[in-house]
């Protein structure tokens, strides 16, 4: 059965990312997993009609997902639960200055946060971000330079000099 | 102190969860996926995160709560107030083909002087901000002006000022103080060899062909899957950090008059006010609709690329029509 061996193996390679893509969202990781769960059903069946499953195109399904599913609900416990969430440290030799760049991040704007997930936490080349978020490339870089200064300003006590820093992979 | 990239990185809350096993929950909503039956996690307890983990942690989310609260991210759902955004332009129809009119201006190019290629790009750059705040929108469309310089070593900068600001569409001015003075400097970096952000490591190629290849490296789309959305985003990619040669830019025409997907929407003044060809595409994720246009000047430089909003996406603060986007190229030459 090629077509489930094929499912099977993509579902395997990228499941993972999908599950922190939502969950860098959500918060609570029972939701994540909900949400993984139905982007990958309608995944399934847009792989059995013909589509080609590719990372960009299941994160797509994911965004479209969370969008549609959890826009509507009430937010504050969620969001209270998701900051705090960030702020839930596992074990690290460095938990006041990752703290401060929690804290720093989690007080962007919506979009600015959804850039840093895609970029640093998703890990995710400016292309694959270009086309999850329906913008350019070179949008990506001006936004993320932009972001970049805004933390750090919120950092500065702690931050690395400014001439020397940088370098987000391609 | 780690550099900044490197810290935001291992900042991630689950970062030690990116390369676990497929967890039991995992694995049975594959098997559910696959016999066709519902995924609902019932059979799995919903396991909450323990809320604070440090005493130190429980005072800073309290003032983080009260922060946001005060700056209206934690506050109710309020009515959408619609972004800000630009004008759109009036492409004049002509009744040419795509894939004529393209092959035209490939061959235009190529007749431009050829010169060595330039890695300094000056561009105007402008996307809409569709977090709109306690305030509600801004009367303005304010784009930034970006220069970006990169060397052999890949060392380089990026710097992005504030440009002129001019009214958004619908609006009947805005008070000067409002946005920032024209060339405030918004962001400034500077690289250290080996860590600009090159998209496109190797020289362009000067073949349609080899062009077509080289645009499409960045991304995932192969084969039959690529369409004219896709190899948009990919110049606008290229062109941001590289200027290109007449013969490669000839090229970019050349793959762009194959692709079937891209129709003429006809004579365009730009946003900088060159006249120019502009050339439609259109992309859905099955959510949103897009159009992008890609303008021309009649001797073949590619002048501006902009994406336009055509529905779909209910969260999106924006009219329909409405520009999502826009990047403007500045050449010294001309």
């Amino acid at each position: 059965m090629p077509l489930r061996a094929g499912f099977t193996r993509f579902y395997q390679d990228t499941y993972n990312r999908v599950l922190l893509y939502a969950q860098h969202r959500v918060g609570n990781l029972a939701t994540a997993e909900d949400i993984s769960a139905d982007t990958y059903r309608i995944a399934w069946q847009k792989y059995t009609e013909g589509a080609e499953p590719t990372l960009t195109w299941v994160l797509v399904i994911a965004r479209n997902v969370i969008g549609n599913e959890y826009r509507r609900q009430a937010r504050e416990h969620a969001r209270i639960e998701h900051f705090a969430a960030l702020l839930d440290l596992e074990a690290s030799d460095d938990e006041a200055e990752l703290l401060s760049v929690r804290l720093a991040v989690a007080q962007l704007s919506p979009s600015e946060r959804e850039l840093v997930y895609l970029t640093y936490w998703e890990d995710l080349p400016a292309s694959t971000v270009a086309e999850v978020l329906d913008c350019m490339p070179g949008t990506i870089w001006v936004r993320l330079s932009r972001i970049r200064t805004k933390l750090r300003a919120a950092l500065a006590p702690a931050a690395s000099p400014h001439p020397g820093d940088g370098g987000v992979h391609g | 102190m780690a550099d900044l990239d490197d810290l935001i990185r291992r900042a991630d809350p689950y970062a030690n969860r990116r390369d676990a096993p497929l967890s039991a929950r995992a694995r049975a909503d594959l098997r559910r996926i696959l016999r066709g039956q519902s995924t609902d996690g019932a059979s799995s307890p919903r396991q909450r995160r323990p809320m604070i983990t440090l005493a130190t942690v429980a005072a800073a989310l309290c003032t983080l709560v009260v922060a946001l609260i005060a700056s209206g991210v934690l506050s109710p759902q309020q009515g959408v107030a619609y972004a800000a955004t630009p004008e759109l332009l009036e492409p004049r129809p002509v009744d040419i083909p795509a894939h004529d009119l393209l092959l035209e201006l490939a061959a235009l190019a190529s007749t431009r002087p050829e010169a060595a290629p330039v890695n300094i790009v000056e561009y105007s750059s402008w996307s809409a901000q569709l977090d709109v705040g306690p305030d509600g929108p801004t009367q303005f469309i304010q784009p930034q002006d970006v220069r970006t310089e990169w060397r052999d070593d890949l060392s380089g900068s990026i710097v992005v000022v504030a440009g002129e600001a001019y009214p958004a569409r619908g609006a009947h001015g805005f008070h000067d103080s409002a946005p920032e003075p024209p060339g405030t400097v918004l962001s400034e970096e500077s690289f250290l060899p080996g860590q600009y952000p090159l998209l496109f490591r190797s020289e362009p190629p000067t073949t349609a062909a080899e062009m077509r290849s080289y645009l499409l490296q960045a991304s995932d789309v192969t084969g039959d899957e690529v369409s004219a959305a896709d190899l948009y985003r990919a110049i606008q990619g290229l062109l941001t950090q590289r200027l290109p040669t007449p013969a490669q830019e000839s090229s970019i025409l050349e793959v762009l008059a194959e692709q079937p997907d891209i129709t003429v929407a006809g004579d365009v003044t730009d946003r900088d006010g060159r006249p120019g060809i502009a050339f439609r595409a259109s992309s859905t994720n099955g959510q949103v609709e897009l159009e992008y246009l890609l303008v021309v000047s009649p001797d073949g430089q590619i002048l501006s690329l902009e994406t336009i909003y055509q529905g779909g996406d209910s969260a999106f603060a924006l009219p329909v029509p409405a520009v999502l986007e826009y990047t403007i190229w500045r050449r010294n030459e001309s």
